[in-house]
C-alpha cells in the first residue's frame, strides 16, 4: 500500500520527480557512456597487444646480430626475444610518401595481426601492407609496390593486410598531431623476400619480459651489455604509440570523472528540497501513520525508497542507454586518430558502483530531508506545524533596504528564505554556463593551437627534408634554388641534475620563417649566448632561465653543457633550441635536416631533397580533428540546456507553488499579471547572473582541466574566443528566459479565490 | 444614486453536470461611508458577492455599478486597474507574505500605485508603528490581521472588503479589528464591507445585508448602529 502512496505522491509532484529522474538518469548516462568508451578501448588493446605478443622493451642501436640476441635471452627476467630491421623508406613512385619498412625473421614478439589476405609466412614472397594506408592509397592485393632502398629498388607484390601493434597511433614522428594514413603506412616483409645481395643488419632487439622482472636491474644490465655502443631502450611509456594512446584512455578517464559530478550533484539537491518539502506537506499523514501504528523506520524507509527508487531507476538507464550512445559518438573522433582492430563498448564495474552511489545518495537526502519530521510524537505530527521562528533579520537595518523596490525586498528575502533552492539555481546555471563554455572552448582552443602552430610559429609554406646523405654542395644547391631558412632537427636526451627527459633539438639560422614566442606570447629571437628551452621541458627538468643543462644528440657520446638563456613556448615537439652560431660554438657542426621555404616548391628530384611537407597538409589533419571534435561541442551543448532547462524550470515551479498563495493575494490587490511575472522572474534572472558570472571561470577550467590531461609533448594554451563567452552567456539566458515564459503561463491561471480561502 | 448598486445579480457555477446557483437575482444599494454586513450563514453566497463586488470574478447576469460606472462590462484589465485603483482587501487568514517585515507588508504597495497614504501612517492607524520591523511569524493573529488592514488601506481604496476578518481569531482580539474597521468607517469616511457569519455584527453596522441560498432574506438599516465596545460579544 505505501508504493501506491509513493507512486500518487510522485504523480502528484510529477515536475520534481521528473527532473530527479532525468538529473540521475544524465550522471549515470554520462559516467557509464564514457567509461564504456574508455574501458572498451582499453579491453579491446590489451587483448591486441596480448594476442600479437606485444614487446615490453624495444632496443635500438645502429646494429644487433643473434649473437647479441643470445646473451639478452639469458638475462634474468628476460622471457623471450626477436630482432627486426625497422627503417623509414620513400616510396619510389612517390618520393612524398614514406613507408616503415620491417624486416623480421621467425618472430615470436610484436607480430602484425592480419587482417585481409595471406596468413603470415616465412615462405611467401612479398609484403604485408598497413591496411589504413592502403586503403586510404586504394590499393589492392596482388599490386606490386616499389620501394626505394639505397642502391636498390624493389618491388613487391602486396600478400596482405595488416595492423600492428606498435602502430595504433600511426605516425611518423611526434611533430604531427593526426596520423597521416596517406603518406606515411608500415609494411613487415621476411628477411627471406630480400634480395639475396641485400645485406641485413637487424637495428631493433625486442624483449618480453617475464612477470617478475626486476626492470631496474634489467636495465642496468642492457646498459653493460651493449656498452659499446649507442643504445636507446623504449618502453610502453617512451613507445610513441603505445604512450600516446595510454594517454588518451587517461584523458577520457578524466573526462568521464568530471562532467556527471554536476548532474549528480543536482539530483541529490532536488531530491532534498522535494522530500524536505513533501514530508513538510505529509505531515498529517506520517502522524496518521505513526498513529495506526507504522514504525518509525517503516516510515522512514518508505521515504528513504524514493529517492532509492529514483537514482536506481534514473542510474540504471543511464547505464542501459549511456554506453550505446556516447561511445559511438566519441569513437568516430578516435578513430581518425588512432588504428585498432575493433571498436567495442565494455561496460566498467565501476559504472555499476556509480549506479549504487547515485541510489544510496538519493536515498540518504530523503533520509536527510524527512528524518526531523519523523522524531516528534504522533500527537505533535497531526496539529500544523508551528511557524518558524527563525527570522532572518539585518537587512532592514540598512538604510538603502527601504529604498530598494518590492519586487527586490521581496526576491531576496525570499532567496535567502530559501537557501538550498537558490544554490540549486544556480549550481543549475553554473552547470549549463560551463558545459556550453567548455564545448565551445575546446573547440577554439585547438583552433588557436592550429593557427599558433601554423601561422604564428612557423610561418613556411613548405618543409624541405633534407637527405642525410646529401653534400653539403647539393644543399647549396637547393637554397639556391629556394630561399628560405635551413634548420636542423634532431632528437636528444636531455638532462638536469637527476632528471632525465628526451627531447627535440632545432638549431636555426638566421630567418624568419620558424619563430619562437615567449611564456607571454611575444615574438622573441634565439639567444646569441646560451640556449631557449620550450616551457614544458623546462617543467619536466625542473629548470629555470640561468641553469647549465645538459644534452645529447642520440648517438652522441659526449654531453654537452649549455645555460638556459630564454624560455619558449610550443604545442608540440618540447625540447631546446639554439641559434646556428651559439650551436657552432658548442663544438658541433650545423648539418641541417629541412629547409623552410615559402616559394613554391617545383623541382622535387633534387638531389638534397628527400621528400617536401605542405603546411597545408598539415593543418587539414588539424581540420579533421576539428570535424570530430564538433560532435562532442554538439553533445556537451545539449547536455548544457537540458541542465539549465531542467533545473530552473524544477525550481521555477517551486518557487511557484510555494508562493501561490502571495502570489494570488497580489492578484486580488490589483498586482497586473505582467507586473507579476516580472516579479517572478526578477529571482530568476539574478539566479542566472550569478550562475553565469561563476560558470564562465569554471568553463575556463574545464579547458584547463582537459588540456592538462594531454601528454607531456603537447603544449596547448587554453583559449577562448569573445565569440564563444557571448555565446555561452547568450545561451544559458536565453535558457532562463525560455523556462520564464513557460512558467509565466502558469500565472493567468492562478485562482484569486482560492487566497481566501483557509491554509491547508 | 448609490455608490453601489447591485442590479438583479447572478451567479452560476458550473461543476460538470450539475449547476450550481451561488447568488440569486440580488439587487441592493450601499451609500457611501458606510459600514456595511454581509451576514448569512456558510453557503449563503456571502463570499461570492463580495467576490463579485471586489472584481475577483465574473457575474453570470445583471450588472453591478460602482460609482456609476458597470464593472462586471469590464474585461480582465480593467478589473486589474478596477481592484488596484478601488478596492481593499481583508483576507480571513491575512495573506502576508511571510518572508516580508510587517513595514514591508504594507510598503509593497508602492510597487502597485503612487498615490498613497504613509506606510508608517497606516501602520501607527492600526497601531502597530513599533512593530514594523517584526515578520508575520512574530506577530500574534490580530497583529497579523492589523497588518492586513493597513496594507488595504495604505491605497486609499473607495471599499474595504473584508471576508471574515476575525474568522481566524479569539473573540477578543476579533473584536479589537472589528473597532478598529468601524474606526475607520467613522473618522475616515471609509466605506466598509464585512462578511461574517456572526450575528452579533448586524448591531454595529449601519446596514445589514442578510443572505440566505443564495438571496438575499433581509436588509435592515441601522439608524442608531452601537460602537463595537458596547456590544458583548
Amino acid at each position: 500500500m505505501l508504493i501506491l502512496k509513493m507512486l500518487r505522491d510522485m504523480k502528484n509532484h510529477l515536475g520534481q520527480f521528473i527532473s530527479i529522474f532525468i538529473m540521475a538518469f544524465l550522471a549515470s548516462f554520462v559516467f557509464s557512456g564514457i567509461n564504456a568508451e574508455w574501458y572498451g578501448m582499453q579491453t579491446e588493446v590489451e587483448n591486441f597487444y596480448q594476442e600479437t605478443n606485444l614487446a615490453d622493451i624495444w632496443l635500438i642501436a645502429s646494429s644487433f646480430n643473434s649473437e647479441d640476441e643470445s646473451k639478452v635471452k639469458k638475462l634474468s627476467g628476460v622471457k623471450d626475444t626477436s630482432l627486426r630491421l625497422s627503417y623509414d623508406c620513400p616510396l619510389y613512385t612517390d618520393n612524398d610518401k614514406v613507408l616503415t619498412i620491417n624486416v623480421i625473421e621467425e618472430n615470436t614478439l610484436s607480430l602484425p595481426s592480419v587482417t585481409e589476405g595471406s596468413p603470415l609466412n616465412t615462405t611467401l614472397d612479398g609484403i604485408w601492407l598497413d591496411e589504413s594506408y592502403a586503403k586510404t592509397n586504394k590499393l589492392n592485393i596482388g599490386d606490386q609496390i616499389q620501394l626505394d632502398i639505397p642502391g636498390t629498388v624493389f618491388t613487391k607484390e602486396i600478400l596482405g593486410f595488416i595492423l600492428h601493434p606498435e602502430y595504433i597511433y600511426s605516425s611518423k614522428d611526434s611533430g604531427s598531431f593526426m596520423p597521416d594514413h596517406e603518406n606515411y603506412g608500415f609494411i613487415f616483409l621476411y628477411s627471406s623476400s630480400l634480395p639475396d645481395n641485400f645485406d641485413i643488419e637487424y637495428n631493433q632487439l625486442l624483449l618480453s619480459l617475464t612477470k617478475d622482472a626486476n626492470e631496474e636491474n634489467l636495465y642496468q644490465e642492457l646498459e653493460g651489455l651493449f656498452s659499446d655502443r649507442f643504445m636507446l631502450i623504449i618502453d610502453e611509456d617512451s613507445h610513441l604509440s603505445i604512450s600516446s594512446f595510454n594517454n588518451e584512455i587517461e584523458q577520457n578517464k578524466a573526462m568521464g570523472g568530471v562532467f556527471p559530478i554536476v548532474f549528480f550533484l543536482i539530483a541529490a539537491l532536488t531530491i532534498l528540497t522535494t522530500m524536505t518539502r513533501m514530508t513538510n506537506s505529509q505531515r498529517t499523514q506520517i502522524g496518521t501513520l505513526k498513529a495506526l501504528g507504522f514504525s518509525k523506520n517503516r516510515i522512514l524507509i518508505h521515504y528513504v525508497s524514493y529517492g532509492i527508487w529514483l537514482g536506481l531507476i534514473g542510474g540504471l538507464l543511464g547505464l542501459l542507454i549511456g554506453p550505446l550512445i556516447i561511445p559511438p559518438i566519441l569513437f568516430i573522433m578516435q578513430k581518425s586518430i588512432y588504428t585498432l582492430p575493433n571498436w567495442s563498448i565494455a561496460i566498467s564495474p565501476s559504472s555499476f558502483i556509480i549506479v549504487v552511489l547515485l541510489a544510496f545518495s538519493c536515498g540518504l537526502a530523503s533520509y536527510l530531508a524527512c528524518q526531523g519530521q519523523l522524531k516528534e510524537v504522533p500527537a505533535a505530527l497531526l496539529r500544523p506545524k508551528a511557524p518558524k521562528n527563525k527570522v532572518h533579520q539585518g537587512l532592514e537595518r540598512s538604510k538603502i533596504w527601504y529604498k530598494l523596490s518590492f519586487g527586490i525586498q521581496w526576491n531576496l528575502r525570499d532567496i535567502i528564505r530559501s537557501r538550498i533552492r537558490s544554490l540549486m539555481a544556480i549550481i543549475g546555471v553554473i552547470g549549463c554556463t560551463s558545459l556550453l563554455l567548455f564545448g565551445l572552448g575546446l573547440r577554439d582552443t585547438i583552433n588557436k593551437v592550429s593557427q599558433w602552430m601554423y601561422e604564428d610559429l612557423n610561418v613556411y609554406e613548405d618543409k624541405i627534408n633534407i637527405d642525410p646523405k646529401a653534400s653539403s654542395e647539393d644543399i647549396t644547391l637547393l637554397t639556391n634554388s629556394y630561399s628560405g631558412q635551413l634548420i636542423q632537427e634532431a632528437s636528444i636526451e636531455l638532462k638536469f641534475k637527476s632528471n632525465k627527459v628526451n627531447g627535440l633539438l632545432t638549431v636555426a639560422e638566421q630567418g624568419d620563417k620558424i619563430r619562437f614566442e615567449d611564456t607571454r606570447g611575444e615574438r622573441i629571437s634565439l639567444p646569441d649566448r646560451g640556449i631557449g628551452i620550450s616551457q614544458k621541458m623546462a617543467e619536466q627538468l625542473n629548470s629555470e632561465i640561468g641553469d647549465i643543462i645538459e644534452w645529447r644528440i642520440y648517438g652522441q657520446k659526449d654531453w654537452i653543457e649549455s645555460e638556459i638563456s630564454v624560455i619558449y613556448r610550443t604545442p608540440m615537439g618540447q625540447g631546446i633550441a639554439i641559434n646556428k652560431e651559439v650551436y657552432e660554438e658548442t663544438g658541433q657542426s650545423f648539418m641541417p635536416s629541412s629547409l623552410l621555404t615559402s616559394d613554391i616548391v617545383s623541382n622535387t628530384s633534387m638531389k638534397a631533397i628527400e621528400n617536401t611537407l605542405n603546411k597545408n597538409n598539415l593543418m587539414n589533419s588539424f581540420n579533421e580533428l576539428l570535424e570530430s571534435i564538433r560532435m562532442i561541442v554538439v553533445i556537451l551543448i545539449m547536455g548544457a540546456i537540458i541542465l539549465g532547462s531542467v533545473v530552473l524550470y524544477n525550481l521555477g515551479a517551486l518557487s511557484y507553488t510555494e508562493r501561490i498563495r502571495e502570489l494570488a493575494t497580489l492578484k486580488v490587490m490589483g498586482f497586473h499579471p505582467r507586473l507579476i511575472r516580472s516579479l517572478l522572474s526578477m529571482q530568476n534572472i539574478w539566479l542566472t547572473v550569478l550562475g553565469i558570472i561563476i560558470g564562465v571561470p569554471i568553463g575556463f577550467w574545464l579547458v584547463d582541466f582537459m588540456l592538462s590531461t594531454m601528454p607531456a609533448s603537447l603544449d596547448m594554451r587554453t583559449y577562448i574566443s569573445l565569440e564563444s563567452v557571448t555565446i555561452s552567456v547568450l545561451g544559458t539566458f536565453i535558457v532562463s528566459i525560455a523556462v520564464n515564459i513557460l512558467l509565466s503561463r502558469n500565472i493567468k491561471k492562478i485562482n484569486m479565490v482560492s487566497a481566501l480561502k483557509s491554509v491547508e | 444614486m448609490s455608490f453601489i448598486r447591485f442590479n438583479h445579480v447572478t451567479k452560476d457555477y458550473d461543476m460538470g453536470t450539475l449547476k450550481y446557483r451561488a447568488v440569486d437575482d440580488i439587487s441592493f444599494d450601499i451609500e457611501k461611508g458606510e459600514f456595511v454586513t454581509i451576514l448569512g450563514p456558510s453557503g449563503a453566497g456571502k463570499s461570492t458577492l463580495l467576490n463579485l463586488l471586489g472584481g475577483l470574478d465574473y457575474v453570470t447576469d445583471g450588472s453591478i455599478l460602482i460609482d456609476g460606472e458597470d464593472i462586471t462590462k469590464y474585461d480582465d484589465n480593467s478589473l486589474t486597474t478596477y481592484r488596484k485603483d478601488t478596492i481593499g482587501f481583508v483576507f480571513q487568514f491575512y495573506n502576508l507574505i511571510p518572508s516580508l517585515t510587517a513595514y514591508e507588508n504594507v510598503s509593497l504597495i508602492k510597487a502597485l500605485k503612487k498615490d498613497t497614504m504613509g506606510f508608517n501612517e497606516a501602520l501607527k492607524l492600526v497601531g502597530l508603528l513599533e512593530h514594523g520591523n517584526k515578520f508575520p511569524s512574530q506577530l500574534s493573529g490580530g497583529e497579523q490581521q492589523r497588518v492586513s488592514i493597513a496594507r488595504a488601506i495604505c491605497k486609499n481604496p473607495k471599499l474595504l472588503l473584508c471576508d471574515e476578518p476575525t474568522g481566524a481569531l479569539d473573540t477578543e482580539t476579533g473584536v479589537m479589528i472589528l473597532e478598529l474597521l468601524q474606526m475607520l468607517s467613522r473618522q475616515q469616511g471609509q466605506t466598509v464591507i464585512v462578511v461574517t457569519h456572526n450575528p452579533h455584527m448586524a448591531l454595529v453596522a449601519d446596514r445589514v445585508i442578510k443572505m440566505r441560498n443564495g438571496k438575499i432574506s433581509e436588509i435592515i438599516i441601522n439608524q442608531s448602529p452601537l460602537s463595537v465596545m458596547e456590544v458583548t460579544w
